[in-house]
């Protein structure tokens, strides 16, 4: 699509006013005038192509189910919104080859209209209008992360557009009484838990743990369900604290960890926050020499970048899943089991599917089971199928309350055994025994 | 930055008829402002939720620049973080609500909260220049955001979901755009005022030589805290609208209400029109977020890519402005009659001499 705007629109001039300029200068063609000619047919293009590509935007052709998604391709949350779409994506393909979606006697195919909101909750409700009034879509897939998906929903509630999203787990989220709104993910409460009660079924469960957290709401809110967890299981909180959301250097928060009055470094550090943070927890433990115990982080270890970013590091830490290749669902869905969805998704894409992508496609999934219970494709039809849905998938059962959040399903913690991601709890869906303690860094 | 003096036309004569043509230009400026606003109105016909709320925040962003175009185009001090007005009119907004107060309340009272902000936080950093001014005006809307989100105000992590007007979303909607289209316009009459004043006269000898302003006479640090009050009002009534348009509310990150991308626009889309001009940075602010918000749309994966390389020709280009360049393409040498064919030719060869000279 005009890759290069510059170089391919270059006999543009001749009819605009530089070329008048040309004849006007006697043939000899001076600096300036060169570099208007780039200048100008740039800003024309990119103008054009704009015009042109919002006015003749996807529709709904006779037997196509267009399902809008902004996500974050760029920006700090680039990396988890990729998988997302990646998820998205790959329903879309799976659902096709298969015939399609089936309402009575008609097939609908699926395409994803997906924008890049670079982040940014303003431009993903900017795009969401554009997908619904230009676009024409007629459902819509969530953004991810909760800010932008609270934005959303208020979109998808003004036009009466059922949204089912995968990414926002937060419980405001679904506070809002919207109807329209409906998460397939285990909410925020359950994030950290996870990883507390796969710490404390250890034979010599930790005694202490330092909870750190972004100060973002749905960090804080995984947080603060973590620290109520533990004062109530007997796991002392030695260290809690909040640091900025996207924090690049962690240094403050660590050093005053390793030397908190309450005895030092504790036995398990457990991290709320985002992949990023993660990465930048591990890599300044290592060079403060924090040395604890067990690590866990809510976001970061599930995904692939954490292991090829941290190497040997990455290893012995533990993460909380909202899915894993591992569990042992078995599903009616198009992709019936989790191994079979991540060797789809391994042959598609070449990496290994994170929670994220899963929890995306099972989004698909949703509105899939939905609209062909409802036998309709009309939003109000397609929304009350959803508020009744019950239905195994490879992801987990999708059951919504009637807040629309998915309190059915539970999490799993994995941990990264020798660069790879195993599940360790609960223990009938885990593949590997949780180890434990984790060796001093270096000997990893 | 912004020390740049208006290019000044060799050709132009002095005397009466130099001061025709300067008092024809503000007042062509103005109209051109009043019309490009009368045609922007008409968007809500179209019946186009989208293309409305698109062009909401393009109107938004305009009010920014225009805001920053009086303490960053017309006193030349090079202020980074003018988001915090934006910020501390949301929050107001934002909190008013929350509390159960109405609307217009908010507003006031973020209004009156930045202009005061303004006036405390200039009396130190406006003694600073240049760079050092650059810096200090950065750091506050950054720690100021981190502050409400550690601070929790609002709702954890400083987040906010409010309640929105108890009407028809399109009636709400129609009417957010007009208050952003009456703010610009506002602001637009306001900076027009300000270039035939006083005051706005005095700024403009800041920029140029604050020492030589000093010299005459003119309390040049009253002067600069006055730009900096005049600067945070629009962009603080701009932040209480988009507080209770948008009802999600984040502090820091992106598109938070003290997200430093927002300065960092101002600044790029008054530059971009003409920094110290009456329209230029309404001309600015249409072009930079038209640009940001289609191209998203219809580049897709490249779209980051493509508006940093206009950016970076704008800036090597037009280091002074849309504006000048139509000032060189009209402006008419005094006291000689010519043709309309041969005006054009001049115009477009100081055009291309204007370019030249920006250029490496």
């Amino acid at each position: 699509m005009a890759a290069h705007p510059g170089t391919s629109s270059s006999s543009f001039p001749v009819t605009s006013a530089p070329a008048v300029l040309a004849h006007a200068t006697h043939a000899r063609a001076p600096r300036g005038l060169l570099r208007l000619c780039v200048l100008l047919p740039l800003a024309l293009a990119s103008l054009l192509a704009a015009c042109g590509g919002s006015s003749g935007g996807g529709g709904t052709s006779s037997n196509t189910l267009v399902f809008g998604a902004p996500v974050s391709l760029t920006g700090s949350l680039s990396h988890e919104g990729t998988d997302t779409l990646n998820g998205y994506k790959l329903w879309a393909e799976t659902v096709n080859a298969k015939g399609g979606i089936k309402v009575g006697n008609t097939s609908y195919q699926v395409q994803i209209k997906s924008f890049d909101d670079a982040s940014n909750p303003t431009t993903s409700t900017q795009l969401t209008r554009q997908l619904i009034t230009q676009d024409k879509v007629n459902f819509l897939l969530g953004p991810y992360g909760t800010t932008a998906t609270l934005a959303d929903e208020t979109i998808a509630q003004q036009y009466k557009i059922p949204m089912v999203e995968g990414n926002g787990a937060a419980h405001s989220i679904f506070a809002k009484s919207n109807p329209y709104i409906f998460g397939v993910l285990s909410p925020a409460s359950e994030y950290a838990k996870t990883m507390l009660q796969a710490a404390l079924a250890l034979p010599t469960p930790p005694k202490t743990v330092a909870i750190i957290s972004a100060n973002d709401s749905f960090s804080v809110e995984v947080a603060n369900a973590a620290k109520a967890f533990a004062d109530s299981n007997n796991l002392k909180v030695t260290y809690f604290q909040q640091y900025p959301a996207n924090a690049t250097d962690l240094t403050t928060v660590l050093t005053a960890l390793k030397t908190s009055n309450s005895g030092g470094v504790p036995d398990m550090i457990l991290g709320s926050g985002h992949e990023n943070e993660a990465i930048v927890t591990m890599k300044q433990a290592k060079q403060l020499g924090i040395n604890a115990k067990l690590y866990g982080f809510t976001v970061g270890p599930a995904l692939p970048d954490f292991i090829t970013t941290l190497g040997g590091d990455s290893n012995f830490v533990l993460g909380s899943s909202q899915w894993t290749p591992q569990v042992k669902y078995q599903g009616q869905d198009v992709f019936g089991t989790a191994p079979n969805f991540e060797q789809m998704y391994k042959a598609k894409y070449n990496v290994e599917p994170s929670y994220q992508a899963a929890e995306s496609a099972a989004t698909g999934l949703a509105f899939q089971f939905a609209i062909e219970k409802a036998g309709s494709i009309a939003p109000d039809k397609v929304r009350d199928a959803l508020a009744n849905l019950d239905v195994m998938t490879f992801y987990g059962e999708l059951k919504f309350d009637a807040s629309g959040a998915n309190v059915t399903k539970p999490m799993a913690t994995i941990q990264i055994q020798s660069g790879q991601v195993v599940t360790v709890f609960p223990s009938d869906i885990a593949n590997a025994q949780l180890k434990y303690p984790t060796p001093a860094f270096g000997s990893r | 930055m912004a020390t740049h003096a208006p290019a000044r036309d060799p050709l132009a004569g002095t005397g009466a008829a130099g001061v025709r043509r300067e008092s024809r230009e503000w007042l062509w400026s103005l109209l051109a402002g009043v019309a490009i606003l009368a045609a922007i109105a008409l968007v809500p016909l179209s019946g186009d939720d989208a293309a409305l709320s698109l062009w909401t925040l393009i109107v938004m962003f305009c009010v920014l620049a225009q805001g920053w175009n009086f303490i960053g185009g017309y006193a030349g001090y090079a202020a980074f973080g003018n988001v915090v007005f934006f910020g501390i009119g949301a929050e107001a907004v934002a909190l008013t609500l929350l509390n159960g107060g109405p609307f217009w309340l908010g507003l006031l009272l973020g209004t009156l909260a930045a202009g005061l902000f303004a006036f405390l936080l200039g009396l130190p950093v406006l003694r600073l220049r240049g760079h050092y001014f650059a810096i200090a005006t950065l750091g506050i809307a950054e720690a100021l955001g981190e502050l409400v989100a550690a601070k929790a105000i609002g709702g954890p992590g400083g987040e906010v979901s409010l309640t929105p007007p108890d009407l028809d979303f399109h009636i709400a909607n129609t009417l957010f755009f007009y208050g952003f289209l009456a703010l610009s316009l506002l602001t637009l009459l306001g900076t027009a005022w300000l270039a035939r004043s006083r005051f706005g006269v005095a700024l403009v000898a800041i920029r140029e030589n604050e020492e030589a302003a000093e010299a005459l006479g003119i309390p040049t640090f009253w002067y600069k805290v006055g730009a900096f009050v005049l600067s945070a009002l629009p962009t603080a009534l701009a932040g209480g609208l988009y507080a209770y348009w948008f009802l999600s509310l984040q502090p820091t990150g992106e598109g938070g209400v003290f997200d430093v991308g927002y300065s960092v626009s101002m600044v790029l889309m008054t530059f971009l029109g003409g920094a110290g001009t009456i329209v230029g940075p309404l001309i600015g602010g249409i072009i930079i977020e038209y640009l940001v918000q289609t191209t998203t749309v219809a580049f897709g994966d490249i779209h980051g890519q493509l508006l940093g390389a206009l950016i970076i020709l704008v800036t090597i280009f037009l280091p002074q402005g849309l504006i000048r360049l139509v000032r060189e393409l009209t402006v008419s040498p005094a006291g000689v009659k010519l043709s309309y064919t041969r005006r054009f030719t001049e115009g477009v060869r100081r055009v291309q001499r204007f370019i030249a000279s920006n250029g490496i």
